[in-house]
């Protein structure tokens, strides 16, 4: 009460006259998603037992752990990946010898969707965007002298997240690791293919049986093993808004989570192991609100839409990684800049793991001295300064906290639209998702091209042609040497066995409820390539048929 | 009406950008048809043959210009398509876009601004 009168006290008072005479620098200042961003919030925006409550207990608000990063920091997790086994298996050792604390495997296109190297639809595309891997044979030289045991690794795989993880734990069996000591991520999130990144193979029925396929494997087998990392990073890039951006990814995460329980697998068996991965883009405080929203939503829909009881089943555990599309070419030093802010929303919003992009990555593939700085600019947030000192430092922020509720109640607003419309896949099969992106992704790009959204030395401070930094591309020649290492591996595997297990993995496929991860794994042991594993399961899904 | 078919060609899934030339060019007056994801030269030239487009656009982010572009102007010249202009965007390093002239009619990298390229196809297609 106190507060509504001196407010009003200070808006008559103080606050017009200078209005008066020197009128904000807009008319409105709103967040991504339209909302508008008050000019002051005060305590009176916060109920704090309700809705922050205490870091590590339920709703989770202020952090899923009780000491945060005073315990443990978060994992400096590096996307990487390009060219061939070696190459990749180069970069992995450079960042492990400079404090990189988790791996993280990207590969390339022909790898995730399903075609070999030698295959004419991959001409042009092999080892390009990611590592190329055809066989076993590929994925141990990748992790040659690196120990499964002593590193978690994280693989941004979907449509054959069921390939890569059978290679994977052949090759733990290789190391003698056993299956309880495999710790790591697949990505394995096929829903977010079909409207945001585009690697799908399979219609989308059957690819989810695989996505669940995969849970259910990795629940009963792979106890410190992240089966899936529902993904709301993609669709932020492909243009949505941040409000979008958590919606279709919570949407995504209730067909997993119904998915996996008709399977008749216990809440609390598999809810602990789900995993997140969002973006963080230059929107500081509005990314800071998404982060805390999606920790207290999540809990609420465990627990009352689940009646998930394990509290690890009600933590909303996420990985993060700084905004590819917020990075310019011109100027791209200046990109340090905007990814350092981007990280430290991550950070200050309770990030379990984070990538930070290479100032250099809107151009190209990450050379060594850009990622080097990328992962010293966590370093340095980590170690030289305070923001570790203290739980959820920004906590009780007026602007931060009433943003966060206001998040979150959009967040199930939006959620109860597509329930009316039938659900997701519906929603998704139907176009409409990618509709919606598409409309926020024009008019975004649409403001930056009127001058209205400004991006810094791109359409406001542009600087001369000479005064750039020009960036370097480097070449591979992966094609030409995968091709030959695929002659050679057909020459040297047992071939037999290779025809009996995708003889058994037919069988498999046919027996339509059946779980396919043994058979898979028989295959990868057998060093069945990639190609020769998807062609089996295209014959019994068909491919997606897109419009 | 001019008419323009965008496409994106190989593997590559990122497909924001073709979309907002798609919107851009159809509500500026151009007829405009979007193949979509994963199309291959054989099928571009087919949608070329039957769309008859005064142009075709083709959004390259992954770095597989130079393998599928003079490829693509090669098949259309083939096919007796050669008065359709070409236009290649995307992620293009500033090297690559000279030696990519002989065989697209104009590039757009990442630096490009909306206001130009729509200039382009209104003056030049």
């Amino acid at each position: 009460m106190k507060i509504s009168k001196d407010y009003k006290n200070w808006q008559e008072n103080i606050l017009n006259k200078v209005l008066k005479d020197y009128p904000e620098r807009k008319k409105e200042f709103t967040t991504t998603w339209g909302r508008k961003i008050k000019r002051l919030y005060t305590p009176q925006s916060i109920n704090y037992l309700k809705e922050l409550s205490f870091p590590g207990k339920y709703p989770y608000t202020r952090g899923i752990q009780p000491t945060m990063y005073r315990g443990k920091l978060w994992t400096m997790r590096q996307y990487a990946g390009f060219g061939s086994s070696r190459d990749t298996n180069k970069r992995f050792k450079f960042l492990l010898k400079n404090g990189l604390n988790g791996l993280s495997v990207a590969f390339d296109l022909p790898t995730q969707i399903g075609l070999d190297s030698d295959d004419p639809k991959s001409f042009g595309e092999v080892g390009r965007i990611g590592v190329a891997v055809d066989s076993l044979a590929d994925f141990e030289e990748i992790f040659k002298g690196i120990k499964l045991n002593e590193i978690s690794v994280s693989m941004t795989i979907n449509s054959t997240a069921i390939v890569l993880l059978a290679m994977y734990i052949v090759l733990a069996q290789k190391q003698k690791v056993s299956k309880d000591k495999i710790s790591g991520t697949v990505q394995n999130d096929i829903l977010k293919e079909y409207i945001a990144r585009g690697t799908y193979i399979f219609p989308i029925e059957e690819s989810l049986k695989i996505v669940t396929d995969i849970i259910e494997y990795s629940t009963k087998n792979l106890p410190k093993f992240n089966s899936i990392s529902i993904s709301g990073y993609h669709i932020r890039e492909s243009g949505s808004n941040a409000l979008q951006e958590l919606t279709y990814t919570f949407a995504n995460a209730i067909i997993y989570v119904k998915n996996t329980l008709k399977r008749n697998i216990n809440i609390d068996d598999f809810a602990p192991r789900v995993s997140f991965f969002l973006c963080s883009q230059i929107n500081f405080f509005e990314e800071i609100a998404k982060f805390k929203a999606a920790r207290r939503l999540w809990a609420k829909i465990m627990r009352k839409e689940f009646n998930a009881c394990d509290p690890k089943s009600l933590m909303f555990r996420f990985h993060t990684q700084t905004a590819g599309s917020s990075l310019i070419t011109k100027g791209p030093l200046n990109n340090i800049t905007r990814i350092t802010t981007e990280a430290l929303a991550a950070i200050l919003g309770g990030t379990q793991s984070l990538h930070t992009d290479s100032y250099d990555e809107a151009l190209t593939i990450p050379t060594r001295e850009a990622v080097d700085i990328a992962l010293k600019t966590q370093q340095i947030l980590a170690y030289e300064t305070d923001i570790t000192s203290t739980i959820d430092p920004l906590g009780g922020s007026y602007f931060i906290e009433e943003l966060t509720n206001k998040f979150e109640k959009d967040t199930q607003k939006e959620l109860g639209k597509i329930d009316k419309m039938g659900g997701m896949i519906k929603a998704i099969e139907s176009g409409f998702i990618k509709k919606e992106i598409e409309k926020s992704a024009y008019k975004k790009y649409q403001s930056v091209n009127k001058g209205e959204e400004i991006v810094v030395g791109f359409n406001k401070f542009e600087q001369a042609e000479e005064e750039r930094k020009k960036l370097k591309t480097e070449k591979y020649n992966t094609q030409k040497e995968q091709i030959k290492k695929l002659k050679n591996l057909k020459i040297k595997r047992n071939n037999k066995n290779v025809k009996i297990s995708l003889k058994n993995l037919r069988k498999t496929l046919k027996q339509r409820n059946k779980n396919l991860m043994d058979a898979v794994i028989e295959c990868v042991r057998t060093y069945c390539t990639i190609g020769e594993i998807v062609k089996e399961m295209k014959k019994e899904y068909g491919e997606y048929k897109n419009n | 009406m001019k008419k323009v078919l965008i496409s994106k060609i190989g593997l590559d899934g990122h497909e924001v950008g073709a979309r907002i030339i798609v919107n851009l060019l159809l509500d500026n007056g151009f007829k405009v048809e979007y193949l979509g994801i994963r199309q291959t030269i054989d099928d571009i030239l087919a949608k070329a043959e039957s769309f008859r487009p005064d142009a075709i656009g083709i959004s390259i982010m992954t770095g597989a210009h130079n393998f599928f572009i003079p490829k693509l102007r090669k098949a259309l010249d083939t096919k007796k398509l050669k008065s359709i202009k070409l236009i290649c965007g995307g992620l293009i390093p500033q090297k690559d876009i000279k030696p990519l002239m002989k065989y697209a009619d104009a590039v757009f990298d990442n630096n490009s601004k909306l206001d130009d390229i729509l200039k382009y196809f209104k003056e030049c297609i």
